[in-house]
């Protein structure tokens, strides 16, 4: 039986070599024609510069190839497949694969033997060659086309371009792009309205001073300008709006934790400082401070700036309200007083100790353990004090105390304008006394002439500064006086005619120092300008944040505005496609009409001139109606049964009249002047109504049902009426 | 392994002569019809029963008549029609009187009781008269009130029916078409076959059917028959196509999806097992091929496969579909 067994093993083991290398040979081939394929690749890029050749990137190129035949040598072949496969090819009914499967048994019943035993004399009629031929490889086909590929890679030329020929095929490309032109996402009309909101926005911005905020802000205005130039996709302007909504969402003017430092900080100061309760203007500053209400602080200074402007304050007070505004930007310092004393301190022991050492005196070990704390610890207070003057608060604190000094200044500076101004009044009184008394020596028409002259100067000295004015007025005053003295006699006059030049140098003087003095004025109002605009910036830092808040929210309406846009687009389209389905449903019930109508005029005689006219047009209408419900495809069909019943007539007609009223009707221009004329402008600013109104329909909108399209367009509406500064 | 003096060779040399010795007196009646006559008797020896179906006039009567008269066994023949009671079939209790005058029930058998029934046009009888058979093919016993009679083997149902008149016919329900191991299309005879049948039976030659088998014969070579072995993968095959004929499971024949509504039962994979037994011992081999498989697959799957409404409506044969399955079954197994 172990000779059956192995004569029957040996024939499939026979077999299974013979597949063996029929595999090889088909692999070996697909494993050729990878490499070759492969390496016309490589070849390829190492032409063209793109990938440097090397003997590991062979390797690598190998390694596919490699893999098959692998697998082609050492794939498992089925036995049993085997067996079945040389029944099939000998006709030999499954003998060999059932002997074989018997066989893997450990105990075989007689039949089973009987059967084993015979197929084991058939084996040795099984031909091998016929069963499992050695067949020609497969994928000869691709192995000739890679060979081909790698040869065309290896010996085709590669094109060679001068720098030249490059530069112009790059222009060409870039001449023939055709330049893409984007829908606009925003309406014209709305962007406009949007532009102008920006601006306003920006200008807020940069009164708080936020860089970041502005730079945000204008970019949303390029990016709308871009919009409107047919420059951004939709996508783009989707992202980049997206953007800087994000970016207005986090641009706090200060960050909220240092906001409310500065806010303690600045309440601090105002209570620390009894020199603002001496004026009460600056009581109400240091009032409004207490209560960070920098919009009221604002406008306290800016009361203050005009009253330097007009020149109302006195020295006196300009000299007090500059002292307590020293007083309050000393307060405002953002280092600690502590700090900032033990500063002084430490500084005084240095100097001692610094100059003895200088005076070559030899420090004890105590001081010159004394010296190096101090200096260190110098070093370590003057980190703090920095470190302080570094936070967002103390940036802001330190400007502010900047300005309130340059404020101060000037107010002193001022103050010293006025004072000299005032000396000069008085000179100016003296030379009058002077000239009155040469004066009565003016006669004739060269006195009056003078006098004119003299009034002119004086004139010219009132338009250049108060001083000025005054010493004009006096030569005016002293001009009038001679002209009514200069008739009393020519050589006087002559006198007069001197002493009115001197006057004139002296008026010329008066208006130099009347401009100085206004320059004084000047510059302290400027200083003054300043500390009000810095106040201002910090009611408008405190408004930047919902600045950024506007900014974001108006970012947001764009976005909208976007979407809508889009949407009334594809809308309009199936709008078009409505109007033309209506006006063709409209036009096939009018056919139908006509129809029905030209049906019923169609009708025998004795149906139309009945007994009564009325019963013919009746149907007429009746076949008009029936013809409309069939879109007028079908004509109506009309009776003519011949006559009908009678239609009674016995409907009684009853007149009526309505009796019009004339309206109102629009008011021409000429009316309403009259109206005007009678009533008087209105005396309410639009600006003012404008909150009120704009507020109303915003409730009225809470409230009411409106629908979301009318909703944008009421908004809209009030933001196109929104006043503008 | 166990080496016994048992000739196995001899054996299987010994069934062919028997069923070549049947076939040969079958064919002295019978003209043609081969592919019937050894379908018919491979059910005989699979110990199953068979469907006969053709138009009349095509000799399934005689086929069954001659079988009976080869095989030297009892036979009944039973024209079933619409009026037909169980009773006339199985038998019926009768009043009964003894030679003393005493009147008791006794069981009267009917035509079931028998080694060979012929059911004539069986599709004519009503559902409840069809399926008095069913216990009869099923268990090879009859129930009678409370009294089970065994029935002698061989039993052996060869039923027919025709497929044209089908008005006032009771088509045989899925329970009872798979009690019947292979169903047989009967086809119309050649022209030669024709010229034969017409010389036969018109001429005063009237042949006799010797009798070659006895009841004892067909038990013995019913036994052989099953010790046939099957290699797993053959069995495999068989079973791959059994569950190929199912819609529902995975990656089904596209025609088995589109027009089937129920596959084989499992009765229809022990029927194909046995029927390629019986034929390769009839072709002379040692063990089953593949080729004995797809032979007994056609006719034992053909009436186990119900076609679906589309099938139906389109007129689709169970035939093409097997074809179609056993085209696309592969013999090695995946």
């Amino acid at each position: 039986m172990q000779l059956v067994k192995n004569k029957i093993d040996a024939i499939i083991y026979k077999a299974a070599w013979r597949i063996r290398l029929n595999r090889l040979s088909h692999y070996s081939m697909l494993a050729l024609s990878m490499a070759l394929v492969l390496a016309a690749l490589g070849v390829l890029l190492h032409r063209a510069e793109i990938w440097p050749w090397s003997f590991y990137q062979t390797l690598l190129s190998a390694i596919a190839p490699l893999v098959l035949l692998a697998y082609a040598a050492f794939s498992r072949v089925s036995k049993l497949g085997i067996a079945q496969s040389i029944d099939s090819s000998q006709n030999l009914h499954e003998q060999l694969s059932s002997a074989y499967t018997f066989l893997q048994k450990s105990e075989l019943n007689d039949w089973e033997t009987a059967q084993v035993k015979h197929c084991a004399t058939q084996v040795d009629a099984i031909d091998l060659a016929a069963a499992i031929p050695l067949t020609k490889p497969k994928y000869c086909g691709f192995g000739a086309v890679a060979l081909l590929l790698f040869l065309t890679a290896i010996f085709t030329p590669l094109p060679s371009y001068s720098d030249i020929e490059i530069e112009q095929l790059v222009t060409v490309i870039h001449e023939n792009i055709p330049e893409v032109k984007y829908r606009t996402n925003i309406d014209a009309g709305t962007a406009k309205l949007r532009e102008e909101q920006i601006a306003e926005l920006v200008r807020i911005a940069e009164l708080s001073g936020d860089d970041e905020q502005i730079q945000a802000a204008r970019e949303l205005e390029t990016l709308i300008k871009e919009d409107q130039e047919n420059k951004v996709s939709p996508e783009e302007f989707a992202k980049r709006l997206k953007e800087l909504t994000e970016r207005f969402a986090r641009t706090p003017a200060l960050p909220p934790e240092s906001q409310e430092k500065f806010d303690e900080h600045l309440r601090e100061a105002a209570k620390s400082t009894p020199e603002l309760q001496t004026e009460p203007e600056t009581q109400e500053l240091a009032e409004a401070l207490k209560e960070n209400d920098y919009d009221k602080a604002a406008k306290v200074l800016e009361d203050l700036l005009k009253q330097m402007e007009d020149g109302s304050l006195s020295s006196e007070k300009l000299q007090k309200l500059a002292k307590a505004f020293e007083s309050l930007a000393e307060k405002l310092d953002p280092t600690d007083p502590q700090l900032k004393e033990a500063i002084k301190r430490n500084k005084s022991l240095l100097d001692t100790l610094n100059k003895k050492l200088e005076s070559g005196a030899k420090l004890s070990q105590k001081e010159q353990k004394n010296l190096k704390d101090a200096e260190q610890k110098a070093k370590e207070m003057q980190e703090a004090e920095s470190e302080a003057k570094n936070t967002a608060e103390g940036k802001a604190l330190e400007k502010l105390q900047e300005a309130f000094n340059q404020s101060a200044q000037d107010m002193k500076n001022q103050a010293q304008a006025q004072e000299q101004g005032q000396e000069q009044e008085g000179q100016k009184q003296e030379q009058g006394q002077e000239q009155e008394a040469q004066k009565q020596g003016q006669e004739g028409q060269e006195g009056q002439k003078q006098g004119q002259e003299g009034q002119k100067q004086g004139q010219e000295g009132q338009k250049q500064g108060q001083e000025g004015q005054n010493q004009g007025q006096e030569g005016q005053k002293q001009g009038q006086e001679g002209q009514n003295q200069g008739q009393e006699g020519q050589n006087q006059g002559q006198e007069g005619q001197k002493q009115g030049q001197d006057g004139q140098k002296q008026g010329q003087d008066g208006q130099k120092q009347g401009q100085e003095g206004q320059e004084g004025q000047d510059q302290s109002q400027s200083g003054a300008n300043d500390a009000y605009e810095e106040v201002k910036s910090k009611a408008n830092d405190r408004t930047a944040q919902e600045n950024a808040k506007e900014l974001e929210k108006l970012a947001k309406k764009i976005q909208e505005d976007a979407k809508r846009s889009e949407g009334d687009e594809q809308s309009s389209d199936a709008q078009q496609n409505e109007r033309e389905r209506a006006v063709e449903d409209f036009m096939k019930r009018a056919k139908g009409q006509e129809q029905g109508q030209e049906q019923s005029q169609n009708q025998p005689p004795d149906a139309q001139s009945g007994k009564d006219q009325g019963q013919g047009e009746g149907q007429g209408s009746e076949q008009a109606t029936a013809a409309m419900p069939s879109s007028g495809e079908n004509p109506g069909v009309g009776h003519s049964e011949g006559e009908g019943e009678e239609t009674s007539l016995d409907a009684n007609l009853q007149q009526s009249h309505v009796q019009g009223m004339k309206g109102d009707g629009p008011k021409s221009t000429s009316e309403i002047i009259e109206i005007v004329g009678q009533t008087g402008f209105a005396n309410v600013e639009y600006r003012d109504v404008y909150q009120s109104y704009e507020e109303a329909a915003e409730e009225a909108l809470e409230k009411d049902k409106v629908p979301q399209g009318y909703r944008h367009y009421i908004e809209r509406y009030f933001d196109y009426i929104r006043p503008q500064n | 392994m166990t080496e016994k003096s048992r000739d196995i060779a001899r054996e299987i040399k010994q069934f062919q002569d028997k069923i070549a010795e049947l076939k040969a007196a079958i064919a002295e009646m019978m003209v043609g019809q081969r592919q019937v006559i050894e379908g018919v008797i491979i059910c005989l020896l699979a110990d199953g029963q068979v469907l006969l179906e053709g138009v009349p006039g095509l000799g399934k009567t005689m086929l069954v008549r001659t079988l009976a008269e080869a095989l030297d066994c009892k036979f009944s023949r039973v024209q079933f029609t619409p009026d037909m009671m169980p009773s006339d079939i199985i038998g019926t209790n009768m009043i009964v009187e003894d030679e003393k005058g005493n009147k008791h029930f006794e069981f009267q058998r009917g035509p079931v009781f028998t080694n060979i029934l012929l059911a004539d046009e069986i599709n004519r009888a009503t559902p409840k008269t069809q399926a008095a058979l069913l216990e009869a093919m099923q268990e090879k016993s009859v129930t009678v009130g409370t009294h089970t009679y065994k029935l002698e083997a061989p039993f052996f149902v060869l039923a027919t029916q025709n497929p044209l008149e089908m008005e006032g016919t009771y088509p045989l329900p899925e329970a009872q078409l798979d009690r019947f191991l292979f169903k047989l299309n009967v086809p119309f005879p050649s022209k030669d076959e024709l010229h034969e049948i017409m010389r036969r039976t018109t001429s005063t030659d009237h042949p006799s059917v010797r009798r070659v088998m006895n009841r004892d014969d067909i038990l013995k070579l019913r036994a052989l028959v099953r010790e046939v072995p099957i290699a797993e993968h053959v069995a495999d095959y068989a079973l791959r196509l059994v569950l190929g004929t199912h819609p529902e499971l995975e990656n089904p024949n596209k025609m088995v999806k589109q027009y089937l509504r129920f596959g084989s039962s499992p009765r229809g994979a022990q029927a194909i097992i046995m029927a390629a037994k019986i034929r390769a011992l009839m072709e002379g081999r040692f063990n089953v091929a593949n080729e004995d498989i797809r032979f007994a697959a056609m006719h034992a799957l053909r009436h186990r496969c119900i076609l679906n409404f589309e099938g139906e409506a389109e007129g689709v044969k169970t035939d093409d579909i097997l074809a179609e399955l056993i085209k696309s079954t592969k013999v090695q197994s995946p």
